[in-house]
């Protein structure tokens, strides 16, 4: 997430201070400025890897409850609101909630209007960062450090380990930030460096500089980080840490605009609420920064026996967070009003592509890669698609009986054309599944992740088995140019009805890990080997009747149910992957 | 043109076909792009596994292409 946008910040803020380094000789103050380099390159490395090791643990010890508990607790705007701050505060980023709630509205989970109040939740959510990190327990970072270290390696329980990476990102965080403020010091005195923060002064600047810089390191958490990193050391006022923290609003829902390009119709919209919603905001609040900052310091702790610059590092920071909390809470409760007008001037402004439903045939619908990080939710996502393979492999399976027994050519080939499509989809889930497995799995996301891989060739072997097998035998008859008895007809169509069922429920028990759908797959078992017995007994009493070409519709008759019999196997393998997969003993 | 065209021209403006057939034959030029861009994409990468998935790109934009021109071919 960090790579490639860290290292150009990187290179873009010692570009920034290495410009003083000629002006330092003409001033009097003695700053090592390759010492200083060095350690805010260092410090900043650490804080952003801190806040990415706390993030991705986070995702993986939490990730999947917040799913269920984003799913359930949507039902009005407020709820949404409430649950988008709660799950946001929990997982460290607003744009894996976005992911989440895209997912929702894509699977017909949640409507977009009531998907712009968890977005809205989402950004009071990210403010939480600047909440902990004004908290200024750099002291414990060490320490913090040394007992994530010891959990990470010592437990074998990986929930353990996960929280001890946790516990491990935090202490990075605040050691790189006491890194990076320590190196700022002789900072205090240079002038060049004072008149550029004072430059700082004019919002629109700051709003600019830290909506470039989330955008550079796809975190708002950690703009607001460093801006209180340097508050902290006194350089930057009140009104300025205001600008530049609506500044990192606005850099966070381009980066989620960026992110939407090229995805479903959906995705798109909810980014395009987000870019709405967080520049309409700071629009409403650019002019009213000077009465935000009065507001929050009167509500924020004061220093009283401090002055000047002191007294400016020791206040500031705990009023910058506030301000930003406070400004996003404002923000909601006025904008929540309009979920509905905001949702459909979206979808004016967005309309569905004529086309699109054309595009989707081929290409997954919930492959999301931002939740890779999130091997939970990722996971979930393969399950959704499990789902819409299953839709196809469904209705070539409903197709393909009519077209075997009474069916034409054209048919047929239009059942075969359509296993591309699902051999495609199955593509693109193994490759996302290979991403996933690239991640750090727990134990049980590990056997969650295997038996989904099973459940999906399971799948594609049914897709399979219609192409190649059924759809042969269908031109079988044709070639033999003879038509199937209604008897037979009725025999073959009661099976072929019984197994579709089979196949629904185990797409269903898979996609929805449910094990009760998985049993009664497993029950179907005893009624399947009734029907196709009554059939076996069917096809012997036809094979000695006076009928022309009774010897040739005798083995396609038989091939069809053997067959289909096959196709049951497979949709009872992926029942049994369920089983193996919550670990529960198949039946005998 | 003659009038049993005239009438079916104004038939499929009705129903919208027009407008679909054009963003049908849209798409497909975005598709051409696409997969040029992709193609070109492959052919500068040395890594496995990214070239593993460019391949598969390739595929759904063929796949896309595919379809399209057989729903022009149908509708339009």
């Amino acid at each position: 997430m960090y790579t490639r946008f860290t290292k150009i910040s990187l290179l873009l803020f010692l570009m920034l201070f290495s410009g003083y380094v000629s002006a330092a000789e003409d001033s009097e103050t003695i700053i090592h400025w390759g010492t200083m380099a060095m350690s805010l390159f260092g410090g900043l490395a650490l804080f952003l890897f801190g806040m990415e090791q706390m993030s991705t643990s986070l995702k993986a010890v939490a990730g999947d409850r917040m799913k269920s508990i984003l799913a359930k607790l949507t039902t009005n705007r407020f709820m949404g609101a409430a649950t988008g701050a709660g799950v946001t505060a929990v997982i460290q980023s607003s744009s894996v909630t976005t992911v989440l709630v895209v997912g929702f509205i894509s699977a017909g989970l949640m409507t977009l209007s009531q998907s712009v109040g968890v977005i809205m939740g989402a950004n009071i959510g990210t403010t939480i960062t600047a909440q902990i990190v004004a908290f200024k327990i750099t002291k414990a970072a060490l320490l913090m450090i040394g007992v994530g270290f010891t959990m990470m390696f010592a437990s074998k329980n990986d929930r353990t380990r996960q929280y001890g990476t946790m516990l491990m990102g935090l202490g990075l965080v605040f050691y790189g930030m006491t890194i990076m403020s320590e190196a700022m010091k002789p900072l205090r005195s240079y002038q060049p460096f004072l008149d550029l923060m004072i430059q700082m002064e004019n919002p629109i600047t700051g709003i600019l500089i830290a909506a470039a810089f989330t955008g550079l390191v796809q975190s708002s958490s950690a703009t607001t980080g460093i801006v209180i990193v340097k508050a902290s050391q006194g350089f930057i006022t009140l009104p300025a840490g205001i600008a530049l923290a609506f500044g990192s609003n606005i850099g966070t829902c381009v980066t989620a605009m960026l992110a939407s390009i090229g995805k479903p119709r959906e995705a798109v919209r909810a980014a395009a609420v987000h870019v709405i919603f967080n520049v309409a905001g700071v629009l409403l609040w650019l002019m009213f920064i000077p009465q935000l900052a009065e507001l929050v310091t009167l509500m924020s702790p004061s220093y009283n026996d401090l002055s000047g610059l002191n007294r400016l590092a020791a206040e500031t920071p705990r009023q910058i967070a506030n301000a930003h909390t406070l400004f996003n809470i404002a923000n909601t409760l006025i904008f929540i009003g309009f979920t509905t007008q905001i949702a459909k001037a979206v979808e004016t402004l967005i309309p569905d592509k004529v086309v699109e439903i054309e595009e989707l045939q081929v290409r997954s619908k919930y492959l999301d890669h931002e939740l890779l990080s999130t091997p939970a939710l990722a996971l979930d996502r393969v399950r959704l698609e499990v789902l819409h393979m299953g839709e196809k492999v469904e209705d070539m399976y409903d197709r393909i009986m009519p077209a075997i027994l009474s069916g034409n050519n054209n048919e047929l080939n239009s059942i075969k054309e359509k296993d591309d499509d699902v051999d495609l989809l199955y593509e693109q889930i193994i490759e996302y599944m290979g991403l996933i497995s690239k991640g750090s799995l727990s134990d049980k996301q590990t056997e969650e992740f295997l038996a989904l891989m099973e459940a999906v060739g399971d799948l594609e072997n049914i897709g399979d088995t219609i192409e190649t097998n059924l759809v042969e035998l269908g031109k079988r008859r044709l070639r033999a140019g003879f038509s199937i008895s209604k008897p037979t007809h009725k025999v073959l169509t009661d099976f072929h009805k019984t197994i579709h069922r089979a196949v629904s429920l185990a797409i269903q028990a898979v996609s929805q890990s449910n094990i009760e759908v998985a049993k009664s797959v497993m029950k179907m078992q005893d009624d399947i080997a009734k029907l196709s017995e009554s059939a076996a007994i069917h096809q012997a009493e036809r094979l000695v009747a006076e009928e022309p070409n009774r010897i040739p519709a005798y083995t396609i008759e038989v091939d069809i149910v053997e067959k289909q019999k096959r196709i049951y196997k497979f949709a009872r393998r992926m029942a049994s992957s369920v089983y193996a997969e919550q670990g529960e003993d198949l039946p005998e | 043109m003659g009038l049993e065209k005239l009438i079916k021209k104004l038939g499929d403006y009705l129903e919208g076909k027009e407008d679909s057939c054009d963003k049908i034959r849209e798409l497909l030029e975005k598709l051409k792009h696409k997969q040029k861009k992709a193609e070109k994409k492959l052919a500068d990468e040395d890594r496995n596994s990214k070239r593993k998935s460019l391949k598969l790109e390739l595929k759904i934009i063929k796949a896309q292409q595919k379809k399209a021109e057989k729903l022009i071919k149908k509708i339009c």
